[in-house]
């Protein structure tokens, strides 16, 4: 019956979904398309007075090559890829172990009850948690290097210290997002077939030997999917996170892309550099993200889009 | 019964929708109907040349947009707004002119210049607005954004305002590009931002100690501030001996800048370069003196004679802990009566004073400053039609602040309030420092010039009593009577010849300008490495090559042939 | 069948249920100190003194809060932003993820227009030029601002849309046959049974509106137009600024002025601000799996 409709009636059928999409095509061919055409600055000698559409210098790669003649731009680079990937393997270890554990609990409440309570830190702004762990990770009045003092260990500077600062982002970011993490673990592992279970009792299998040869198995396809879905934020260090925690004692081993393209563009007006240095972002980023969906699909069947 | 139900909510979400994009469509149109109309009044009253009345009062009201600094100290007095206030009012009374705000930001962070610059990136700047960087300022000007100054100064601008221009010519070379006066710059002659060491009284007495004349009796001190009981609580070592805050090269509370100095290091922030002994380009923070600086520090740090967690304190940070007592000493600059030893003296009535740096044996010590040439700059956007009504504005301020009554005086520019104005003379009176001691020489504040008189009655009314709870007496008196700060630099420092003024004015070197932030974080970094012990001091020298390869070593050769010998 | 769980079995389950337990207090302990903190003397919080519970109980930070107008200046603006941008992201995703969930041989444009939106997930422009677009359309300083650059958030679209997808085909064409237009369907049919996925998606919207914070210190000129997070971030930032702006803004704030220090000011602002938050997502939790792990994986 559909087959006999013809390109007209076709047209007048879809036109309401046309309609449907109007409103969010206009907004985002406006805002992030619009934005798009301005990295064109990334290749100009941009000088605001002339306005973005204006007559600007062009100079090419210039500020690609100045951006990568600076002597901190390779440290940013390693520190960004070792925090990100840092956060993606933890991120994906610590919320499956977390599953793991849960899912032994028999009582749904009790259950629910942590659930709750470990989604918190993950609904609330960095603004906050770094306010709340500001102070608690002072070295002289905060709690932690209280606690410490009295088990008898030297205070840590945990955002004062470039040794300390990437882990202390690393582990402040997996308390923020492990327990909201879990749950599509959580999900994958209530998916599983209980017969599975009950024939491996039968068979006289014990727990440990269930959970390895049942339950990982189980939820394997879903990790591996996380894992390579992760992979898309290989640039990413974490903005919010850490612009609001580092200071310029811990920039050897704290400054990120973002946060220096932040600096670079606002602090010290450096438009064309900053964008030069955003737009390499955005090209590493493009790689990594088309490459993990491609992945994602291959390994899992799972398609983003 | 459901489907009747949804079937009446869509054309509701639908005719929300409508409306929000209406909504926004209507705002975003007025905004712009606004702007529309400002510019058009602004047009007309060019063309006419706006008629205005005998004492300069525009018939017709003009606008003004400006940008506001909320620093640190301004506050808000009475119910003030920064819409409406004390100064926009008096404006609007006597020059017509209705203030708009522009934009607003914490100028005692980077709030303020974040914010700048991405209203810069636009190019839609407001009608006047100030900076503190020298670069945006010589852009700016280069790009033909800012409105010529030149001729409005010299047709509208008083005697007494022309006299500023002549007292503070090296100031105002300063905001002169290619001839043509871009901004009116802060007044200022930077004799005053020398460094001196703040000690607390009442723990020097608790202590029966002396104030330190060498850098070996300010360690012993310290390290009876730091295991002692100086503040008499009854607990030892409860105190800090020297507090440093994480920013060390500032010119701030906590900097190291003072004791560098002892050992012949002019030091100061990221731009202090200068022509050494032999007349060659150099830079304070590359000097091989520096190295038994650091060593100083890094042995005081390992003793525990410095806060441990300085790292991570910035000045506004460190100030907490000298409100509560834990602070009995630090390097500082001379407003430590303003900010933040008045809050000492407020809470336990305890004064924290001033003395010379202490020196080293075997080293002339040294004391950089900015050149007189680089402060803030109060510019006026190229667009705007009145560039006039900037030079009415600073007149009309110079004229209630420093030829008023006492009472205009105390309403108009005490508690801070002189920066509500979108212009001001903006003049640390710290320049009037020398005229003062004479002035008490002598007993009478006649021949003072009129910004100085008020400084004269603070000061005597706090040794007198009469003023002794007031905030710009103790202020003013830290800073100017004969046991403040300032007189140590024009009867020590100044008869030493130990100030060295940095070269660097307003035309800097593409290189630096590019790699200034990377430097200067080089900088930091390594100097707390170094004094933390996490690198030995060794690692200077590897610091200095850094600092070399990194932009510093084509830095020094362009300020080279920029800033020629003399 | 039951199994009588053996002795190393129950040794598990306590340590299992121990260490949960401390996972639990490490992601809660951080909040009750906040709240404690809010309420104690400044002296014992300078002391470290204060974990759990409030040392010398007071509520004069708080009162001290409900003095000064900043606090709540900045509430407004994002309950305004909330009231605002929560109504058209939702409005946006359902209007977009309806149509991209049609199969291609109903929406031949379908592809094209899903590449559209993905793009912009790809390809970030970057700070200074999305500024200088806002700026061109006239939002900057406006609550819009906030509101309109991130009015459509992909990322919860294709949560939406892979949920529309996987609704069973029966239940359009049986829509299709009663003869309902693409609208009706979506209304009557779609939406309904949609509940789930759209309360997640809802649920984020509103966290992202509430938590976001770069936006108001980038496009907002003024002070006073700072939603909550920007002007907490100022707070957090720099902590003294708070009390130092705020101390002769009336005579009355004086007084509280030696009883308050930044730690427990901004503790108490903190703490306010996070009730919305703590109000909402228990709530919603339910829909989690539902709503998040069906529209995003499909196995």
């Amino acid at each position: 019956m559909f087959a006999s409709l013809k390109r007209k009636d076709k047209l007048a059928r879809e036109l309401p979904l046309y309609f449907m999409l109007l409103p969010a095509v206009v907004l985002v061919a406006v805002y992030s398309y619009g934005s798009m055409a301005g990295v064109i600055i990334a290749f100009q000698k941009f000088i605001p007075a002339r306005g973005l559409f204006g007559h600007q210098q062009w100079v090419g790669f210039k500020n690609f090559a100045t951006l990568f003649s600076m002597p901190n731009i390779g440290t940013v680079i390693r520190n960004t890829v070792v925090i990100a990937l840092s956060k993606m393997v933890a991120g994906v270890i610590v919320p499956v172990a977390f599953a793991l554990l849960l899912n032994e609990v028999r009582s749904l409440l009790t259950k629910r009850i942590f659930q709750t309570v470990v989604y918190l830190p993950h609904f609330l702004s960095w603004v906050i948690l770094s306010g709340i762990l500001i102070n608690l990770l002072s070295p002289s009045e905060g709690f932690v290097n209280i606690l410490l003092a009295k088990l008898g260990i030297e205070p840590i500077f945990f955002l004062g210290n470039p040794d300390a600062f990437p882990a202390t982002m690393v582990a402040s970011d997996i308390w923020k997002s492990f327990g909201f993490g879990s749950v599509i673990y959580l999900a994958a592992l209530t998916g599983i077939d209980p017969a599975l279970y009950e024939a491996a009792v039968i068979d006289g299998a014990n727990r440990w030997r269930q959970t390895w040869h049942i339950t990982l198995p189980g939820i394997s396809s879903i990790v591996v999917l996380m894992s390579v879905l992760g992979l898309a934020n290989i640039l990413n260090g974490g903005f919010d996170q850490i612009y609001n925690m580092y200071s310029p004692v811990v920039y050897s081993t704290g400054d990120i892309l973002d946060t220096f393209v932040f600096r670079l563009g606002i602090e010290q007006a450096q438009y064309s550099l900053s964008t030069a240095a955003g737009l390499f972002k955005s090209g590493v980023s493009m790689i990594f993200i088309v490459a993990s969906y491609y992945l994602a699909d291959k390994f899992t069947g799972y398609k983003v889009f | 019964m459901k489907k009747m139900k949804s079937g009446r909510v869509l054309p509701h979400v639908m005719a929300g929708l409508l409306m929000v994009f209406v909504l926004s469509a209507c705002e975003t149109a007025s905004n712009g109907s606004d702007e529309g109309n400002a510019k058009e009044n602004a047009v007309n009253a060019g063309n006419a040349s706006q008629p205005t009345d005998a004492d300069g009062k525009y018939q017709k009201p003009i606008t003004m947009s400006w940008a506001v600094q909320t620093a640190a100290a301004s506050k808000l007095l009475d119910n003030d707004t920064w819409e409406d206030n004390r100064w926009s009012r008096l404006i609007k009374d006597k020059l017509n002119i209705d203030l708009k705000v522009a934009f607003s930001a914490d100028s005692s962070t980077d709030a303020y210049k974040n914010k700048l610059n991405a209203i810069i990136a636009s190019g839609d700047l407001p009608d006047v607005f100030k900076t503190q960087d020298a670069n945006v300022f010589l852009q700016l000007a280069q790009n033909g954004q800012l409105a010529d100054l030149t001729d409005v100064f010299d047709k509208y601008a008083s005697d007494s305002l022309k006299a500023y221009k002549e007292r503070f010519a090296d100031s105002f070379a300063g905001a002169t590009v290619d001839g043509k006066l871009y901004a009116i710059p802060r007044m200022n002659d930077n004799f005053h931002e020398a460094p001196f060491l703040w000690i607390r009284e009442d723990w020097l007495k608790n202590t029966g100690s002396q104030p330190p004349k060498t850098v070996e009796e300010m360690v012993a001190l310290a390290e009876k501030f730091a295991t002692g009981d100086p503040d008499g609580n009854g607990i030892d070592g409860d105190t800090y001996g020297l507090a440093l805050n994480k920013d060390l090269i500032r010119q701030n509370h906590g900097s190291i800048l003072g004791l560098v100095s002892a050992f012949g290091v002019p030091g100061r922030d990221e731009s202090m370069f200068y022509r050494d002994g032999n007349g060659k380009m150099t830079f304070a923070w590359i000097q091989p003196e520096m190295k038994e600086a650091l060593a100083v520090l890094a042995d005081m740090y390992k003793r525990g004679l410095i806060n441990k967690e300085f790292t991570s304190k910035n000045e506004s940070a460190l100030v907490e802990d000298i409100t509560s007592g834990k602070i009995g000493m630090a390097y500082g600059s001379n407003w430590g009566t303003w900010y933040p030893y008045n809050n000492v003296y407020k809470k336990d009535g305890v004064i924290v004073h001033p003395y010379a740096i202490p020196t080293e044996a075997g080293h002339d010590y040294k004391i950089g400053i900015e050149s007189n040439a680089v402060g803030q700059m109060t510019m006026v956007s190229a667009e705007y039609e009145h560039p006039e009504a900037a030079i009415k504005i600073l007149d009309l301020y110079d004229q209630t602040v420093n030829y008023s009554t006492k009472e205009d005086y105390l309403k108009y520019w005490s508690d801070e309030q002189y920066r509500l104005s979108p212009l001001y003379i903006d003049q640390p009176g710290e320049v009037y420092a020398a005229d003062l001691l004479k002035a008490f020489d002598k007993g009478s504040s006649d021949g003072l010039a009129p910004a100085a008189k008020p400084l004269y009655d603070y000061i005597a009314g706090f040794e007198d009593g009469s003023l002794a709870k007031d905030d710009n007496a103790f202020g003013t008196w830290g800073q100017m009577s004969k046991s403040g700060s300032l007189p140590i630099v024009l009867n020590k420092y100044m008869p030493d010849h130990a100030i060295v003024q940095s070269i660097l004015g307003i035309q800097r070197p593409e290189t630096w300008l590019t790699n200034v932030a990377s430097l200067d974080t080089l900088t930091i970094t390594a100097f707390t490495d170094i004094i933390t012990g996490a690198k030995p001091v060794d690692y200077f020298d590897s610091f200095v090559q850094q600092w070399l390869k990194a932009g510093g070593q084509q830095t020094l050769d362009e300020l080279d042939t920029m800033y020629p010998a003399k | 069948m039951r199994i009588k769980a053996s002795m190393p079995r129950k040794i598990f389950l306590v340590c299992n249920m121990a260490f949960l337990l401390i996972v639990a207090l490490l992601c809660l302990a951080p909040f009750i100190n906040l709240l404690a903190v809010s309420f104690s003397d400044k002296t014992a919080v300078a002391a470290g003194e204060v974990t759990f519970f409030p040392v010398g109980f007071t509520t004069v930070s708080y009162q001290f809060i409900t003095n000064t107008s900043k606090f709540f200046m900045s509430l407004l603006v994002s309950l305004h932003r909330t009231a605002i941008g929560v109504p058209i992201n939702l409005l946006l995703i359902i209007l977009t993820a309806y149509p991209l969930s049609k199969s291609r041989s109903d929406f031949r444009a379908r592809s094209l227009f899903s590449w559209f939106f993905v793009v912009t997930i790809l390809f970030n422009a970057g700070l200074i030029p999305t500024y200088m677009v806002v700026k061109t359309t006239g939002l900057i300083d406006s609550v819009w601002s906030l509101v309109l650059p991130g009015a459509v958030p992909v990322f919860s679209m294709l949560v939406v849309m892979n949920y529309m997808r996987s609704l069973p085909k029966e239940l359009l064409e049986a829509a299709h046959m009663d003869g309902a237009g693409h609208v009706q369907t979506l209304v009557r049919v779609v939406l309904p049974v949609s509940a789930p996925t759209i309360a997640t998606v809802t649920l984020f919207a509103f966290v992202d509106h509430w938590n976001s914070w770069f936006d108001g210190m980038i496009y907002m000129n003024q002070i006073q137009h700072y939603p909550l997070q920007t002007y907490l971030q100022t707070v957090v930032v720099n902590p003294e600024e708070f009390i130092r702006n705020n101390t002769d803004l009336s005579g009355n704030l004086s007084k509280y002025l030696s009883m308050v220090s930044a730690r427990t000011t901004g503790a108490a602002q903190m703490f306010l601000a996070m009730i919305p938050i703590l109000c909402i997502y228990p709530f919603l939790q339910k829909y989690f799996t539902t709503g998040l792990v069906m529209g995003s994986v499909k196995e």
